[in-house]
């Protein structure tokens, strides 16, 4: 695949398309991809459209089937990444070894970071359509909920790729203030418990969506919440994972320096009212110390000899081996 | 429901406003059940989780009443740290023109000072004196004006007189509006 080439800005507007992309201090939120590998299933096909239509607009919806393996080679998403401005790709995929999968990857850079496979569960799944209520409105900001020890595991797994996988996934834009009536909507993640006689299998992953709708509480000033379950329905098993590279993961957490005014340290005010701090001088070396010249006491004065000793070698830095003698000589 | 003794003590849950987030350490009772028991026990958790964030929200949050009416929760920064999408921006090279502003203290002119900005008595406020929004656009360029007939009429007649006024003035001329026409 031929890389992208880099466009030079010829006027203000590609100027600001290019701006956009490049990277800035305070990112852009995610865009996420939606692919299809060459054989995908109803249920997949399905599951997209209802993960499509909570993301919008935020999100690219590719209708052409692709014949890409991510776990072997993802040059190709990464292609995709860079051409759409996309940091967030759901690659929908159906084999007979791996039926219904959804391969959720995240991009740093345009280059792979993490990609986790999430496997349908066909039984259990219901789509937005079949759960006959009144829908949100699309664009806004959900609610968070993840239930379950294996999410906050000590150690890195699965669960915990999958809960940071899933969190940048749904949790839209970040906004500094949100209004109240836009609290409309709840997405649940579970987990089961890890049970030791089924250890083989591993716990599935349940997203439920619920709407969420609150009643007055006398005597009180919070409401009650209730919830009714709206959104799509689905059961995750999880399958592979293919966690970041250490280095690219320092790289990728790495903040930029804010603007925001450092406090300086080491200044204090005293009870008085003055500024005060600390001088640090570094260690003195008593070897090259400068103490007084007491020219009286000098070794050599009445007798003149070749080798002058300078205490405190200042200009010459040490002996001074002339080739010539230099004589001193102080008339008294 | 077992007896209290049994049960271990529920864990608290831990929220990042600022991304809406809650998370319940709780470990899961077990789904092994129907259907239906399976879901009313999902639902269960998740109203306890809803239940648990909006009120972390609507307690630990500032409300404001913005200028439409509505109320604002102000979310704080988010905690939990996630993976930038792009890298942190190189720092841009600074220019030789730069580095001399720098040496030498220039710094860039303020609005205010560029006297452009001239002191607008009905607003009470500084306006450009020209440009957008500028002082001397008034009307604040109304692309669309209705139209006064009366007023068309006055202009027209106007029009005619001025134009019979050059004629006349025209060597001595005949007082009729000669139309030219340019040669091509």
């Amino acid at each position: 695949m031929l890389p992208i080439r880099e466009i030079k800005p010829k006027n203000a507007r590609t100027k600001r398309f290019v701006d956009n992309k490049a990277p800035q201090q305070t990112e852009n939120p995610r865009t996420t991809l939606f692919l299809k590998y060459t054989t995908c299933s109803e249920v997949l096909h399905l599951v997209l459209n209802d993960i499509y239509a909570l993301k919008r607009p935020l999100a690219i919806k590719f209708s052409k089937k692709n014949n890409i393996h991510p776990f072997e080679d993802p040059s190709s998403l990464e292609f995709f990444s860079e051409k759409n401005d996309a940091s967030l790709m759901v690659f929908a995929s159906h084999s007979k070894k791996r039926p219904h999968c959804l391969n959720l990857v995240r991009f740093f850079g345009y280059k792979v970071l993490d990609m986790i496979e999430l496997s349908v569960i066909p039984e259990t799944m219901r789509t937005l359509s079949q759960f006959k209520n009144e829908k949100t409105a699309t664009g806004l900001k959900p609610l968070l909920s993840f239930s379950g020890s294996a999410f906050d595991s000590p150690t890195a797994n699965a669960y915990t790729l999958a809960k940071s996988v899933l969190l940048e996934l749904f949790k839209g834009p970040d906004v500094a203030e949100i209004d109240v009536e836009g609290l409309q909507y709840m997405l649940h993640f579970s987990v089961d418990e890890e049970d030791d006689s089924s250890s083989d299998s591993k716990p599935q992953i349940h997203l439920r969506s619920y709407l969420l709708k609150t009643k007055k509480v006398p005597n009180s000033n919070l409401p009650r919440v209730e919830v009714e379950e709206m959104g799509p329905r689905i059961d995750f098993r999880v399958g592979r994972i293919q966690e970041a590279d250490p280095d690219m993961m320092k790289e990728a957490m790495r903040k930029p320096k804010t603007s925001e005014a450092r406090t300086k340290k080491n200044i204090d005010t005293d009870v008085i009212g003055d500024k005060v701090g600390r001088i640090h001088l570094g260690k003195q070396d008593l070897k090259t110390l400068q103490t007084r010249k007491m020219k009286g006491l000098k070794r050599s004065r009445d007798v003149v000899d070749g080798d002058e000793t300078m205490e405190g070698a200042e200009e010459e830095g040490g002996e001074l081996e002339l080739g010539g003698e230099k004589r001193v000589r102080v008339e008294v | 429901m077992a007896t209290m003794n049994e049960q271990p003590k529920a864990q608290p849950f831990t929220f990042d406003l600022g991304h809406l987030m809650c998370i319940d350490t709780n470990p899961l009772p077990s789904l092994t059940t129907a259907t239906a028991d399976k879901e009313a026990i999902l639902a269960a958790t998740a109203q306890a989780c809803a239940q648990g964030l909006i009120n972390q929200l609507l307690t630990a949050c500032p409300i404001v009443r913005s200028s439409d009416g509505d109320l604002q929760i102000k979310l704080p920064a988010p905690t939990t740290e996630l993976p930038r999408e792009k890298p942190v921006p190189k720092e841009k090279e600074q220019t030789k023109w730069d580095r001399f502003a720098l040496k030498k203290g220039i710094r860039p002119k303020k609005k205010e000072a560029s006297g452009k900005l001239v002191y607008d008595e009905e607003k009470g406020d500084w306006v450009p004196k020209y440009g957008y929004k500028g002082k001397n656009v008034d009307g604040g360029g109304d692309w669309l004006v209705e139209v006064d007939d009366r007023a068309e009429k006055d202009k027209k007649a106007e029009k005619v007189k001025a134009m019979g006024a050059v004629a006349e003035g025209v060597r001595g001329g005949t007082g009729k509006v000669k139309k030219y026409r340019k040669s091509r």
